[in-house]
């Protein structure tokens, strides 16, 4: 179970529909709606004269209406440049986040720390020890775990084990798992007993396998293959993913084990050392804990948090963009121009706004990432540098995609079934079938003196009934049974009418804004 | 090659995959998936090899259990292809696809294997690269009904491998119908294929035009094969824009099209062979009609493009024996045929509108009290067929019915059909044949009684046995399982009300005098 409340289409705040533009940051709308119209909003006042004219004086940066050609010289580096910013947008740099005076260091900092300290303290001097990281998505719990074992690995390389709650689905998975990892980091041959149904490949099995607990190995296994952990010849780091899945397991055998074999484990007494790190998004994971299991559990809880302020977030935008190039690749005066042509991006007002907004949405920066992917794979020796406009496609693309975008390339039937179906539900008949929407539809032909459509034979209109049951429009209210007859399975329909009414309006078809409008004086 | 309308999408894909691919990418394709899938496969095919890029092109309605799924992604990638002879071994010395953990350690064995392989020499030091790796999974709308646990693990799969790896799902469905609701899969890169343009989608269907040397195909007629397929697309864009349905009913439309100026060739080739007297000897090329005879083409066929769409898009029939069925005559051009009845106007018969016909008279009553009692609601029974002794009006509900509440309430034949027991069927039948048979009958001096006639018929042995027919030809459905002994056998009518309406009008019977329902 994980809390859906931190994702990014579940916020409750409102319709997040991308084109209406939030009044976050207080600018007022008659500004906004002219930054939005004119997709480089640059007032001539911003390019210093230095700025705009490097090298050529042909060559203009961004910022004019017209953006030339990039010099010859400078393709390369642009080229190298974008494999630069894409390799710092698969892997963020680092940044040291902004934190006013006498304030605490960011949390991700104090979780480092705290979990290098921990993890010394089962690698170098062998002790026993767990601890939860908490975070929100996209905080960096994965990165954390990542930079601190590799800190530690440069003393002592431990054997990390890595299990993750939804691929391990139940205890009998996560125990071969383990002895495979175990296995193959210290070349011994480890068996845990499951060698008897290898030989039978039945497709049944692992259906079965996949039910849980009905193939619980039996709990013998559990205390002998983990009790095993501390005599290793490495100190073990275990790293459980998605840790609250791991206490939906029955009996919270595995969990249970590992606790009380980390809780035995004592410093000096020859063994190991042990530690257990649970990676979770879930903030009440220490209540799904049995209680002897959370008395094993050292209650250790580090929280891990996205950017603080927007202060971070611009920052880390600028570092991600202006990531430096190598020696190899790197052109006299290309740095110069192109660290100029990000920070006029980046003063853009709409700009701002719009990362603003992203950042008070979403503080994960694998969103921040993906926003900025499309813009710089886009960039072109043709137009050289980002622009506002690529930017807020791609936010309306990447944060919160409108599903149904796609309602106004649908072909004419289906719109025309599509309105049927508003139609139907204003008579107060949420679900519907086929043969209703036809009949509406045939009625409307027979009344409009302007018929667009000819519906002899019906099949078109039949394919087109299937085709929006195809891309979900349409969802089936009840299981497809053979008794039925297909025209009247009863369906509902996905789309409201205000989405409706807007692919009308932009279609733009007479006879087909009439008819919705009718549907309109019977609600009214 | 990329498509046509399809370059900016190749670039960007290009781009992402060489440069640093994301771990999950996501492409919600509604119109023309399969053209997207093969846009994607020809891009991944024609990446550069160093560092290796392997990739995988699955169709998840194919691999609809995990092991399926498992090993045809891990065969694909190690581009290994199961052979008889050697007992159609997998690819690698052990089984990788017993659950999710063994799929992840093929993939690890895949790479490792590979990058043996793959090396690189920089500055005299050999060092080998690891490979990238494309997953790329069509119609992933069904992974949500078959292996709904899979698509966590599958959008994390870069991450749990730690391989430089890219998921990319397509789909009709958008992410957020597939996502699992409670679940931690991450969010992927949407990517938005193009919408294609007319010129882009005639292009794509000129592209399969095979350009062999025989006559129908031959190089020559492109360009009357192009204005061909615009105007095709004139007609069938409201209804349908996929390249691939228009190139079915090109495919089925071009060779009666091109008949005619294939016909006035072979004329004039044949006169000028008689002319010159040596038939082997004269090469006589095919040429492109003039524009006059273009017109003349287009005109004359125009209107059987709808009737190709209308038959050919539902797949009403096939492609084969529609273009048998719609050959122009012959010699169209030279004859100076206006083109007012090119086609003969054979309405397109349903498969049971053509059953119907050879129904006796009895099956067509019976089926016909079938479609009454599935459509008339029970408690209408006594006052639309009640025989009382006034002969009161049989009174319909007039107007617009309204239920409580105020919702339109709809009518029963749009919401199909009902259950109703044999009895009352038979006990419809027995007024429908009183009503409507009584002319038709033979003498009869033995029954003396009124009805008495109509009650022997409807309990004839051949009545019961017409049901069973019926239901044989599933123009009856029974509901009730036959084993079942007690209370009468249920059935439902699987007629449509057009079948019924033109049984009715057969018999004579005023079918919707008798629906108690307005229509």
């Amino acid at each position: 179970m994980k809390s859906p409340s931190i994702h990014p289409h579940v916020i409750p705040v409102g319709p997040t529909t991308p084109s209406r533009p939030r009044a976050l940051p207080p600018t007022s709308p008659g500004k906004r709606r002219r930054n939005e119209r004119s997709p480089s909003p640059e007032p001539p006042r911003l390019p210093s004269p230095s700025k705009r004219t490097v090298r050529s004086g042909a060559f203009t940066t961004p910022g004019t209406t017209r953006i030339a050609k990039l010099p010859a010289h400078y393709h390369p580096c642009l080229q190298a440049q974008k494999r630069a910013i894409m390799a710092a947008l698969s892997n963020p740099p680092d940044i040291d986040m902004e934190g006013d005076q006498g304030e605490t260091p960011p949390a991700n900092e104090l979780a480092f720390d705290d979990l290098c300290d921990l993890l010394t303290g089962s690698v170098v001097r062998g002790e026993g020890n767990s601890c939860l990281v908490i975070g929100p998505r996209g905080s960096g719990k994965t990165r954390l775990v990542d930079r601190a074992l590799s800190q530690v690995s440069n003393d002592v390389s431990p054997i990390v084990i890595r299990l993750s709650g939804d691929i391990q689905r139940n205890d009998r998975l996560a125990i071969r798992e383990i002895a495979w990892q175990l296995s193959h980091q210290t070349g011994k041959q480890i068996t845990v007993g499951d060698e008897e149904d290898s030989d039978n490949p039945d497709i049944n099995e692992d259906e079965m396998e996949q039910q849980g607990t009905a193939s619980l190995p039996p709990p013998a296994y559990l205390p002998s293959l983990i009790s095993t952990l501390p005599s290793q010849p490495k100190p073990v780091v275990v790293i459980l993913d998605a840790f609250d899945e791991f206490a939906l397991h029955g009996r919270q055998a595995l969990l249970y084990c590992l606790l009380d074999t980390v809780q035995s484990c004592r410093v000096g007494s020859g063994l190991n050392g042990l530690a257990i790190i649970g990676v979770t998004n879930r903030v009440d994971t220490i209540n799904l804990l049995e209680k002897r299991v959370k008395s094993r559990f050292s209650g250790r809880m580090l929280r891990t948090a996205g950017p603080r302020n927007v202060k971070d977030w611009w920052k880390l935008t600028g570092a991600i963009l202006t990531v430096p190039l190598g020696k190899v690749d790197d052109v006299d005066g290309w740095k110069e121009l192109w660290g100029g042509s990000v920070n006029r991006f980046l003063e853009e007002r709409s700009v701002k706004t719009a990362l603003h907004e992203t950042w008070a949405l979403v503080k994960d920066v694998r969103m921040l990432t993906r926003i900025l992917t499309t813009p710089v794979l886009m960039l072109s020796p043709a137009s050289p540098f980002l622009t506002s406009a690529s930017l807020l496609n791609s936010i309306t693309e990447q944060r919160c995609p409108v599903g149904n975008s796609f309602l106004t390339s649908l072909p004419y039937p289906a719109i025309c079934l599509l309105i049927a179906s508003v139609h139907t539900r204003t008579a107060g008949h949420d679900t519907f079938t086929f043969e209703m929407l036809h009949q509406l539809f045939r009625d409307q032909v027979r009344l409009s003196i302007v018929a667009p459509v000819q519906i002899e034979g019906g099949g078109s209109i039949g394919m087109a009934f299937e085709h929006l049951v195809s891309v979900r429009v349409f969802v089936g209210v009840a299981a497809a049974s053979s008794m039925v007859a297909k025209e009247f399975v009863k369906y509902r329909s996905n789309v409201d009418r205000e989405e409706v009414k807007k692919t009308v309006e932009k279609l733009g078809t007479m006879s087909l804004k009439k008819w919705l409008g009718k549907s309109q004086q019977v609600h009214n | 090659m990329v498509l046509p309308g399809y370059e900016t999408f190749a670039t960007l894909f290009t781009g992402l995959l060489t440069t640093a691919p994301p771990p999950f990418i996501y492409i919600h394709d509604v119109s023309t998936p399969h053209i997207t899938s093969s846009v994607i496969s020809s891009v991944l095919a024609a990446l550069p090899d160093n560092p290796p890029f392997l990739h995988a092109i699955v169709d998840a309605s194919t691999c609809f259990t995990a092991r399926l799924l498992y090993d045809t992604v891990t065969q694909k990638l190690a581009n290994w292809t199961p052979a008889w002879e050697s007992g159609c071994q997998l690819w690698g010395d052990q089984r990788w696809n017993d659950n999710f953990d063994g799929f992840i350690h093929g993939l690890r064995a895949i790479s490792v294997e590979r990058s043996k392989s793959s090396t690189t020499k920089t500055r005299g030091k050999t060092t080998q690269l690891t490979p990238k790796m494309a997953i790329v999974i069509e119609r992933a709308e069904r992974l949500k009904e078959f292996l709904p646990d899979l698509l966590v693990p599958l959008s994390r799969l870069a991450e749990s491998a730690r391989l430089d790896l890219t998921i990319i799902l397509i789909s009709e469905y958008p992410w957020q119908e597939l996502r699992p609701l409670v679940g931690s899969a991450p969010d992927p890169l949407y990517v938005r294929p193009p919408e294609l343009s007319k010129t882009d989608t005639i292009q794509i269907v000129v592209n399969y035009f095979p350009q062999d040397e025989s006559n129908s195909h031959n190089p020559v007629l492109l360009p009357l094969y192009r204005q061909f397929l615009s105007t095709l697309y004139d007609v069938c864009s409201p209804f349908t824009r996929d390249p691939n349905e228009l190139a079915y009913i090109a495919a089925a439309r071009w060779p009666g099209f091109i008949a005619p100026v294939l016909d006035e060739y072979r004329r004039l080739r044949g006169e000028i062979c008689e002319d010159s007297g040596d038939a082997e000897e004269e090469e006589f090329e095919l040429t492109a009609p003039t524009e006059d005879a273009r017109i003349r083409l287009i005109r004359l066929f125009t209107p059987s493009f709808t009737t190709a769409l209308e038959a050919l898009y539902p797949r009403l029939s096939n492609a084969t024996d529609w273009a048998a069925d719609n050959q122009p005559q012959r010699n169209l051009l030279s004859s100076g045929f206006s083109g007012a009845n090119l086609l003969d106007k054979s309405v397109l018969q349903t498969s049971q509108g053509s059953l119907t016909d050879i129904l006796p008279r009895m099956s067509k009553f019976i089926l016909l009290a079938a479609f009454l009692a599935s459509t008339n609601p029970t408690k209408s029974d006594i006052r639309m067929f009640g025989r009382a002794l006034n002969e009161r009006k049989k009174r319909r509900r007039g107007g617009v019915a309204t239920s409580r509440g105020g919702t339109v309430k709809i009518p029963q034949r749009h919401l199909g059909p009902i259950i109703f027991p044999v009895d009352r069927l038979l006990a419809i039948l027995g007024i429908l044949i009183e009503e409507y048979d009584v002319d038709s009958r033979p003498p009869a001096p033995e029954y003396k009684l009124p009805g008495e006639y109509s009650d022997m018929e409807i309990r004839r042995v051949s009545t019961h046995s017409g049901v069973m027919e019926l239901t044989a030809m599933r123009l009856l459905r029974r509901v009730s399982p036959p084993e079942r002994l007690d209370g009468p056998p249920m059935f439902r009518c699987a007629i449509t009300y057009d079948v019924a309406l033109r049984v009715a009008k057969d018999l004579g019977v005023p079918l919707n005098d008798l629906i108690s329902e307005p229509t």
